[in-house]
């Protein structure tokens, strides 16, 4: 059994929405306003092992990015830890860790737009310590050419990138402190079909290189099944199903799980009638009774609206958390 | 109607250019397209192919800089590429309707749906107000609202993404339109939602008889939705026809190459078992002014030679797959 490197162990994580103006000056004038709070992570249990491809999938809204910056320290859990190696991961949302690094969606949000790219690569390395200013530049120079980009980028501009070569740039500079855990938020959802497969099989060569493991988390089922060793699937920020990849998606024990797979657009398919799955998509800030997926679930019964169901071990490393699976 | 039979629109060699200070630029050029009463035609392409542009040139949308500046847009047996802002007007909302991409677009957050409804349908009919309510009741019956009366008297921000899509698009069917343009209506929502409004479109395009542009960059949703497909690459059609005959057996290397890297692909049956790589197509799209002459997909196409300097016609197969390629695949794929 391999000793996981990052664990978390019933991790919440809640917001509090501020009234609006009315709600603010109904407030003043004395009256009484409830505040809304979104409960983004609602106790999740996760392990990620060295160097495996973890995929968290889920529909908006489901805490699958709030879990992400939970796992490398930029958020603190109100509740549970995260622990990587054993060690907490933040110290009142400062991550403490240059093991765990991130990469955002939003390519251009990330960078810097006023420094030039070289300087974004080192800066991190040179603060911390692990090169002199002296050989700084060799750093970069070798972290373009393993993301595919010629030396001269250096003295650019992030504007004077594409997307995809932005993108490039983000994942040259977290990979600039060595991590042993990349977080990709959504990393390739904003790209052209061609860009996004150039960027996931670099992601792919660069974790076979280094030997990182990978959080890949993603809306889009057929990139997380492409890529992924494991899968949990999330759902009003719990866990309803994880799994190996393939027993994920050939046997779907989860009836969200298997609404997800059903529903998705598929190439092969070109006959298909589409079918709706029932009910509307949940809010975070009402969670319902008992089992969160219960309003739209075709198994539903009463017994679901009592119990909370836990994660229940159906087969080797296959989890789901539904007690009519 | 004898016109049936026949396509609703008929885009012959469309071309739009971009005025700029230094120079014309083509950004889309001979494009032609056809789609008939009751069919889905998938528009599909990655960013800057041009396909919202042409969508645009089909409503009557384009604003200088940009302008047509060849071909024809035959809807109905009139060419919209020559009618008047005027005629445009009486159009646009009547006989043509528009999906976008964010329904925010479409809707006035300060406005009721009831009141935005009853605007559109006497924007184009002289009926009585009572008349203009049960119209919209009925058409936000079609999309799916079952209590449609009560719905009127909300706002937009009282909705989520899914439903507020599903208003819009009630508000383009609200004249029981001729041609619906969708441009990207489903990308900004989940794999749940997506499904709910393309069982919609595919019922609503069975009954309703109106032909559907649905513009995407989403393959599979044209694969599950559209019956006739063009596959668009730095403003032109490379291919077009039948969408199973398209995924199944693509003969433009760009179309293939597409489908190649999506990781819906096959995997590769290689020694490597944990190989789980897609092929990808390298290089980028050109930016506009970087437009190669002859073949735009040449630079990054496997298959390319000299010939490929000039611009390849589009030829028909036989069966409807129209390529414009001097070296076309044959064969289906794995």
């Amino acid at each position: 059994m391999t000793e996981a490197l990052l664990t978390a162990r019933s991790l919440v994580k809640r917001y509090e929405a501020r009234p609006d103006l009315i709600g603010r000056l109904v407030r003043r004038l004395g009256g009484k306003v409830r505040d809304e709070v979104i409960h983004a992570v609602n106790g999740v249990d996760l392990e990620v092992l060295p160097g495996e491809v973890l995929g968290i999938v889920g529909e908006s809204g489901c805490g699958k990015s709030t879990l992400g910056r939970l796992l490398v320290g930029l958020e603190e859990p109100d509740a549970g830890e995260v622990l990587f190696e054993g060690r907490p991961v933040s110290d009142k949302g400062t991550p403490l860790n240059l093991d765990l690094q991130m990469i955002f969606q939003d390519a251009s949000a990330a960078l810097n737009p006023r420094r030039r790219v070289g300087d974004q690569l080192v800066e991190a390395p040179i603060f911390h310590g692990l090169v002199k200013r002296s050989e700084a530049r060799d750093l970069a120079v070798e972290l373009l050419a393993r993301v595919g980009l010629d030396p001269t980028a250096m003295e650019r501009y992030p504007h004077q990138f594409s997307g995809g070569q932005r993108q490039r740039i983000n994942i040259a500079r977290a990979l600039a402190v060595k991590p042993r855990v990349i977080v990709c938020d959504e990393s390739v959802a904003a790209l052209d079909l061609s860009i996004q497969a150039q960027i996931l099989n670099l992601l792919l060569d660069l974790r076979d290189v280094y030997g990182h493991a990978l959080i890949f988390i993603s809306h889009d089922l057929a990139v997380v099944q492409r890529i992924a060793d494991r899968i949990v699937v999330l759902y009003l920020g719990r866990v309803m199903e994880e799994g190996a990849a393939q027993a994920v998606f050939t046997r779907a024990l989860h009836p969200y799980t298997q609404a997800l797979i059903e529903n998705r657009p598929s190439l092969a398919d070109t006959t298909r009638t589409f079918r709706a799955l029932g009910g509307e998509p949940p809010s975070a800030t009402a969670l319902p009774e008992g089992c969160v997926f219960r309003p739209r679930c075709r198994l539903a019964d009463t017994e679901c609206c009592k119990v909370v169901p836990s994660l229940v071990s159906m087969a080797k490393g296959h989890r789901v958390a539904c007690i009519k699976a | 109607m004898n016109e049936d039979k026949g396509p609703i629109l008929e885009v012959r060699d469309l071309t739009i250019v971009i005025d700029r200070p230094e120079g014309t630029l083509t950004a889309v050029e001979d494009v032609n397209l056809r789609v008939a009463r009751g069919e889905v035609l998938g528009l599909v392409g990655e960013s800057g192919s041009g396909k919202t542009l042409t969508g645009f040139a089909i409503m009557g949308a384009l604003d200088p800089p940009v302008r047509i500046s060849k071909g024809r847009i035959d809807f109905k047996g009139e060419d919209l590429a020559k009618a008047s802002a005027a005629r445009l007007r009486s159009l646009r909302g009547n006989r043509i309707a528009m999906i976008l991409q964010d329904p925010m677009m479409t809707l006035n957050p300060a406005l009721t749906i009831g009141t935005q409804m009853t605007e559109t349908v006497h924007a184009h009919a002289d009926v009585s107000r009572r008349r203009a309510r049960e119209m919209a009741v009925t058409t936000l019956k079609t999309v799916g609202f079952g209590d449609a009366e009560a719905r009127l008297s909300s706002y937009p921000h009282e909705y989520s993404g899914g439903m507020r899509q599903r208003v819009a698009i009630a508000i383009a069917l609200l004249h029981q339109p001729d041609l619906i343009i969708a441009d990207e209506p489903t990308t900004a929502l989940d794999v749940t939602v997506q499904a709910q409004i393309l069982s919609e479109v595919q019922r609503l395009a069975r009954v309703s008889g109106a032909a559907w542009i649905w513009i995407t960059h989403d393959l599979s949703v044209v694969a599950g939705l559209a019956d006739r497909v063009a596959v668009m690459y730095a403003g032109t059609v490379v291919e077009r026809g039948p969408t199973q005959r398209v995924m199944q057996s693509p003969r433009h290397p760009y179309t293939r190459g597409l489908l190649d890297c999506s990781p819906e692909s096959p995997l590769p049956e290689s020694p490597l078992q944990a190989d789980r790589r897609l092929r990808q197509i390298d290089g980028t799209a050109p930016a506009l002014q970087d437009r190669p002459a002859g073949c735009v997909f040449a630079p990054r196409c496997p298959r390319a030679d000299s010939t490929c300097g000039t611009a390849p016609q589009p030829s028909d197969n036989g069966r409807g797959q129209v390529v414009a390629c001097w070296h076309p695949l044959s064969g289906a794929l794995p």
